[in-house]
């Protein structure tokens, strides 16, 4: 689905969100759920065959870096959906939560990455 | 993208809202929150298989 279609489907469902608020809150959170989620499918399926393609191009230099990046990318994806979905709701202090845990993921992932910059850097000046 | 799950939540929203507004002003206020609480375990588990695909496909895609 081309931007255009997205863009006024995702006003129309916020109007069907604002107008399910005023009686019942937890419909139009559930309304946003169902349309994230949507949204996300599509589009993540339109990004699939590209990835594949990406992957060959790395063949060349290190593709173990591109690993990491991807998976970086996928920690941040999700977790900034559920703490934005948790923002919708009112609760920003479970957003902050998800928003801390996933920062610590995203850094776990990176984290022998970062040891092997390291040893380059000392291997490098000769420490 | 399948939009006519968004209109099938939408829709119940409003009937519970209705049936809500119905029961309260009939005196019935534990149904009315009886029926809220079923409207809610039905669109979750309408819900719950696009979630688990939208779960599996970021899986696959981004290597996790």
């Amino acid at each position: 689905m081309d931007i255009l279609g997205l863009g006024a489907c995702a006003v129309f469902i916020a109007a069907f969100a604002s107008l399910l608020k005023k009686q019942n809150r937890e419909y139009a959170l559930l309304l946003a759920v169902c349309a994230v989620v949507l949204i996300l499918l599509d589009t993540l399926g339109q990004l699939e065959p590209y990835l594949t393609r990406i992957e060959e191009l790395s063949g060349i230099q290190g593709g173990e870096y591109l690993s990491v990046m991807l998976k970086a990318a996928g920690i941040t994806v999700s977790g900034q959906i559920a703490s934005s979905l948790c923002k919708d709701a009112g609760e920003n202090s479970i957003a902050y939560g998800v928003e801390i845990a996933s920062k610590t993921a995203v850094l776990l992932a990176a984290f022998p990455v970062i040891s092997k910059i390291f040893e380059l850097l000392s291997k490098a000046m000769g420490i | 993208m399948e939009v006519d799950l968004i209109f099938k939540i939408a829709a119940i929203g409003i009937i519970v809202a209705v049936l809500n507004q119905l029961l309260i002003r009939s005196g019935r206020e534990e149904q009315a929150m009886m029926t809220t609480l079923a409207g809610l375990i039905v669109v979750l588990m309408m819900i719950i298989h696009e979630i688990d695909a939208l779960f599996q496909a970021i899986k696959s895609i981004f290597g996790l």
